[in-house]
């Protein structure tokens, strides 16, 4: 073994901003691997999925939950799932390949992305100033996930909650969404 | 102080006393007021001065369409020139001032120019100063612009804060007046998502200005009622003073909300913020907009349009005078009389130009029928009148009517046509409007009020059951009806008077006849010519006026005589509301790779590539210039061990039984044997067969590769595999994730680096030369079980690795590696040696992957595999790509070991002048080795690789270089690589 030992860090440090209606809180405690769909084995993966929590793959731009509601998968494109759930070790893949024993391709994603939930009541008056989408409850459901484009930022986000969202960017573009975020919370309240 | 021109009532707050300052004089106004409303009710009618002539000006509207009372507004960097006081709401400490005077707005010396119009008429300038030609630019242009002109910009930043958003609505109702409230309600109430937007503070349109009832109330209390019901509807978004300013295509619309009222009270605050609101359908609703007649000095402070005159009367309780008069040639002219003789103002007199009966009788006033006024008097504000009939008649303020012109600007933001109405006198939509699109009210030209609610509720009925929406409400507001008769009326024979068709550009009736007399007969030419509807009103209240005296020069119709084209913006919009929050630093995202702390506590100077902040170098102290550091990076990593952050490279996780095959269809090379625990160099070629990017990729399992690309080209390569997977070869089991932000990579790079990752590396694995030899690859934990990936590749020629960890542990990785470095003075190196040593070693990079390239050219000709078809191959063929006189990556040195090698120097032979003729190529790098103690470069030369030993020149004229340079190879050290194998 070597002598050194790492330490590891999320990639906001944990930052949090709280504003009459609204907060900013840095995702630290979920994991997110990335699960493709091998040709001609779509089924099998149904089934695994199915009987090892209770999922069930879900239609593009929709999620799903595991019976214990502990896993979400996303859906974003035709042969890949998201799979976000909370896990804080280093082998995310690995532990869902074991708990899935799904025949499909594992790649832990959980570094990649800066993950931000925006919450609060005034959740969607400030992220209208930065986001595209139509965020009305009705039209981008609880459990609605798609890619976007904010501030020039490739980004992914889903509704968790009626007033909650989970934001994720590439992680070296973590500090510039946040603050984007930020700017936009100190403009709108 | 006192607001002597301010009456009861209104539907301003006159419990709130709001405070401001005009031309530095402390005015009063109250909630509710506009700048106009509050200026006039001090009894300020001179406001301003005109672009040409500096003649006085007064205000003449009350809305959005005014050109006369622009003023700057605010101090120093706030100073905003160019504002129109009839839409800035007043607020506490409002601060404006008149422009485009020299002196004090009462005595401008500037209006000389004014008893210089007979030699200053349309197109002076392009007739003038022809002679000499090169005083145009240093001394008429210059000498034209400091005397006629708007406001003055403060030539500081802007300290405002502007913003943008995206709003989405299923029907935008552009217009809140009675036809777009009665369009809102009737779609808000099927449960379409709606949003009503109006450039107004107060929603209600004209009901706000006018008397009338409906359903029994008056007309501002019904509006007031529907905003509150529309507020309580969850399903409908009022958006108040804000301006759609433009149609653009796919149903986006942009609109600007202004706040300023609310920015100077908190300057955190955004001033202003610039919505794309996106909509299925729109419903247009923008009213119109009254036109003046031409006549004599018509210009005069206290001559105003008939309906702004109510809306200051009825609105903000203001009289515009004490002795009124009208002219007009349609009823609606008539409605201001009766209104100010219901509020005790004295009417002198009602001038109509028509054979006509009284539109209403009025006690008391005198009529006069079939007459015109044909001059005016009154030195800064109007003192008489004078009529056809020869009459003078003595009045402080006339109000004109010439008839209402559509808002329709919007409709024609497609390139759409508005045809000629003979019913109005006026255009009105034509039938290409832009999609979804539908018009109601008195911007149809639907001019009597109860049809005008009545088409803004089917209008909404309809679009919403376009929809799919369910409409139950079919009850709409019922009013009294009164008809709006009109009969044409441009202009007024004024003889010598000048008669002002467009105020803000001072453009008389008499300069449109010139340059129609002159051959300008398109109405595009004439605008351009005259400058007639330009300039911040754009024309809104001169454009309908001037077609109209065109008509009558050409003896034309109006429908042949035509419009301009409106264009976006309907109304100015602050060039900083389009930057929104993109300024300065915040113009675009930074990207900060993993080290980037620890580098800033090393004081590493960055160095912006694409958005990533990446170390350039890392200065030490006593060290002054930056080559000095670059140096010590590159001689430390060569002689010992260097460690330089190469995260930002392209890392894509490449998964699936067809994953071999895919890499052989992409790579020039051969990718089909990689083995496991190999990397490979990839050249990978657009099919032009150019050279696209390059980089190495390795294989970790039977179905799991990863690539490296270039960090410029990460999302080109990413791009380019997901096109050739998903269209080319979609059959195939190949599955592509990025990963570049996954993990933290750093290059550890010299002869000691195997010695320093041995202390990093877990035990248990064996990096040695003969356990992990060049270009291997492997899955391996450090610093106690960390997952890792280890490579033995290298960028700089050295032994070297590239080290991989989950970029939580990226931080911490660096720090470890320098302490365990110590021992061997380990260096941290930036991307200027990044580039110095890559150019020593020879490796192509992005100067020299520019696409006009080929693995011929980069003398890598012998890695292209004739035994297999990938992308590039069969163009890559062509002839011309495969001559020996094309241009060739060679290596240069300067002859003279002291010359300085200009990157970009272009190359030609020793006897040849430095022409275009005779250019032989380029150098496209060039950096100072610290290892060889001289300038090197790489660069394109005809022929090159055959041309090893020739002298050239390398001259750039605009650095003023010129030496002579040899031809060499491009590998300048180790070029047998025998130290990367070590």
């Amino acid at each position: 073994m070597s002598n050194y030992s790492l330490t590891k860090i999320s990639a906001l440090e944990g930052a949090r901003h709280d504003f009459d209606g609204l907060s900013l809180t840095e995702i630290v405690d979920q994991s997110l691997v990335m699960m493709a769909m091998p040709r001609n084995k779509t089924d099998k993966i149904t089934k695994a999925l199915n009987s090892s929590c209770g999922l069930s793959i879900p239609i593009i731009g929709q999620s799903g939950r595991s019976d214990d509601d502990s896993i979400t998968l996303w859906r974003l494109q035709k042969d890949q799932l998201m799979v976000y759930f909370p896990y804080a070790n280093d082998d995310a893949d690995n532990y869902l390949k074991n708990k899935f024993k799904a025949p499909a391709y594992y790649t832990d994603q959980s570094d990649t992305w800066a993950m931000i939930n925006v919450s609060g009541e005034e959740s969607v008056n400030v992220l209208e100033r930065i986001c595209p989408l139509n965020l009305d409850l009705r039209t981008f459901t609880v459990g609605t996930v798609s890619r976007t484009v904010m501030e020039h930022i490739g980004t992914i986000i889903y509704r968790e909650g009626r007033d909650s969202f989970v934001i994720l960017t590439m992680r070296s573009f973590g500090i510039s969404m946040m603050h984007a975020l930020e700017v936009s919370a100190k403009n709108v309240l | 102080m006192i607001q002597i021109n301010r009456t009861n009532n209104g539907l301003i707050d006159q419990t709130k006393e709001l405070s401001f300052t005009f031309n530095g004089e402390l005015l009063k106004g109250y909630e509710g007021d506009t700048l106009s409303s509050a200026l006039l009710a001090n009894n300020k009618r001179l406001v301003g001065r005109s672009f040409k002539y500096h003649r006085p000006r007064g205000i003449f509207t009350a809305g959005s369409e005014e050109p006369n009372a622009i003023m700057e507004i605010g101090l120093g960097a706030y100073q905003d020139p160019n504002t129109r006081a009839t839409v800035t709401k007043l607020y506490d400490g409002l601060v404006a001032n008149s422009q485009n005077h020299r002196g004090p707005l009462w005595f401008d010396f500037m209006a000389i120019t004014d008893m210089l119009s007979p030699l200053l008429g349309a197109g002076f300038y392009y007739k003038t100063f022809m002679w000499p030609k090169a005083f145009w630019e240093k001394i008429y242009e210059p000498a034209i612009r400091n005397s006629a002109g708007l406001g003055k910009l403060s030539k500081q930043e802007d300290p405002d804060t502007y913003d943008k958003g995206f709003r989405h609505c299923d029907i935008l109702i552009i217009g809140a007046g009675a036809s777009g409230l009665s369009a809102a309600l009737v779609a808000g109430s099927s449960g379409a998502e709606v949003i009503l937007a109006d450039e107004d503070f107060l929603m209600g349109g004209r009901l706000n200005s006018e008397t009338d009832e409906i359903d029994g109330i008056a007309g501002h209390e019904w509006a007031k009622n529907s905003v509150e019901k529309l507020k309580s509807m969850g399903n409908v978004r009022l958006m108040p003073n804000t301006t759609v300013f433009g149609a653009y295509d796919h149903g986006i619309y942009g609109a600007i909300e202004e706040r300023s009222h609310e920015s100077r009270a908190n300057k955190e605050k955004p001033r202003q913020v610039n919505w794309r609101i996106y909509t299925k359908r729109t419903i247009l609703c923008t009213g119109a907009t009254e036109r003046a007649i031409a006549f004599g000095n018509n210009d005069r402070p206290g001559i105003m349009l008939a309906g702004a005159v109510r809306t200051y009367l009825n609105r903000y309780a203001v009289r515009t005078g004490e002795n009124i008069s009208i002219y007009t040639n349609n009823d609606d002219g008539w409605r201001t009389a009766r209104d100010l003789n219901d509020r005790g103002v004295n009417v002198v007199a009602i001038i109509d130009s028509r054979k006509t009966e009284p539109v209403i009788n009025i006690e008391g006033v005198r009529v006069i029928i079939n007459a015109d006024v044909v001059n005016t008097k009154g030195r800064r504000a109007l003192s008489s009148i004078k009529l056809s009939n020869g009459a003078t008649i003595k009045t402080d303020t006339l109000a004109v009517s010439g008839g209402w012109n559509p808002n329709l600007h919007l409709t024609c933001h497609h390139r759409g046509v508005p045809r000629y109405s003979d019913d109005i006198c006026s255009f009105v939509p034509g039938e290409s409007v832009p999609d979804g699109m539908s018009v109601a009210g008195s911007a149809n030209g639907t001019m009597v009020l109860s049809k005008a609610i009545e088409e803004g509720h089917n209008e909404g009925t309809e679009a919403a059951r376009g929809l799919g929406y369910r409409v139950d409400y079919t009850e709409y507001a019922v009013t009294p009806q009164v008809e709006y008769n009109i009969s044409a009326h441009w202009s007024v024979e004024s003889g010598s008077n000048r008669a002002w068709v467009d105020l803000q550009n001072d453009v008389t009736a008499k300069d449109i006849k010139l340059a129609n007399q002159e051959g300008f007969k398109s109405v595009e030419h004439v605008k351009r010519y005259t400058t007639l509807g330009m300039a911040t009103d754009q024309g809104k209240t001169a454009n309908v006026l001037a077609i109209g005296v065109m008509s009558e020069n050409l003896g034309r119709t109006i429908e042949d005589t035509g419009t301009t084209i409106f264009r976006p913006p309907y109304s100015p919009v602050a060039i900083g509301a389009f930057a929104g929050r993109r300024r300065a630093k915040e113009f675009y995202p930074t990207r900060y790779s993993p080290s980037h702390k620890w580098a800033d506590e090393k004081n590493a100077v960055f160095v912006e590539v694409g958005m990533w902040y990446r170390a350039q170098w890392f200065p030490e102290p006593g060290e002054t210039f930056w080559r000095d550091s670059v140096d010590r990076e590159v001689k430390q990593t060569r002689s010992s061990v260097g460690v330089c952050d190469v995260t930002t490279l392209g890392k894509i996780d490449i998964k699936g039984s067809d994953v071999s095959e895919f890499l052989n269809l992409i790579y020039a090379n051969a990718f089909a044997k990689v083995p496991i625990g190999k990397t490979r160099y990839g050249l990978m070629l657009r099919e032009d067969g150019m050279v696209m990017d390059d980089g190495t990729t390795a294989r970790l399992s039977e179905n799991h590769f990863v690539m490296t690309t270039t960090t410029a080209n990460a999302v080109n390569v990413y791009r380019h595999m997901q096109f050739c997977h998903q269209c080319l070869w979609p059959d195939l089991d190949v599955h592509m994730i990025s990963v570049t932000e996954q993990y933290a990579q750093y290059a550890v790079a010299g002869p000691n680096s195997r010695r320093l990752l041995q202390k990093i590396v877990d035990h248990e694995f064996d990096i040695s030369n003969e356990a992990f030899p060049f270009m291997g690859a492997s899955e391996i934990t450090v610093c106690g079980g960390t997952p890792a990936r280890l490579f033995r590749i290298s960028f700089s020629g050295e032994l070297a690795y590239e080290i991989a960890v989950q970029t939580r542990y990226g931080d911490s990785l660096m720090r470890a590696i320098m302490e365990a470095g110590n021992e061997f003075d380990v260096v941290a190196y930036g991307t200027e040696a990044l580039g110095v040593m890559r150019i020593e070693k020879g490796h192509a990079a992005g100067p020299e992957l520019n696409g006009q390239t080929s693995a011929y050219d980069l003398g890598m000709g012998g890695m292209i595999s004739g035994k297999k078809d990938f992308i590039g191959y069969t163009l890559g063929l062509r002839e011309d790509l495969q001559r020996d006189d094309r241009m060739q990556m060679v290596g240069f040195k300067p002859v003279n070991e002291q010359d300085l090698i200009q990157a970009g120097s272009h190359l030609v032979n020793l006897e040849n002048e430095p022409t275009t003729e005779n250019d032989q190529g380029w150098i496209s790098s060039c950096i100072y080795s610290p290892i060889l103690e001289h300038y090197i470069g790489l660069g394109f030369i005809k022929s090159g690789q055959n041309r090893k030993g020739d002298i050239v020149r390398a001259v750039n004229l605009l650095k003023g270089s010129d030496v002579k340079v040899e031809i060499v190879s491009p590998h300048f050290v180790d070029p047998e690589g025998e130290r990367l194998r070590v």
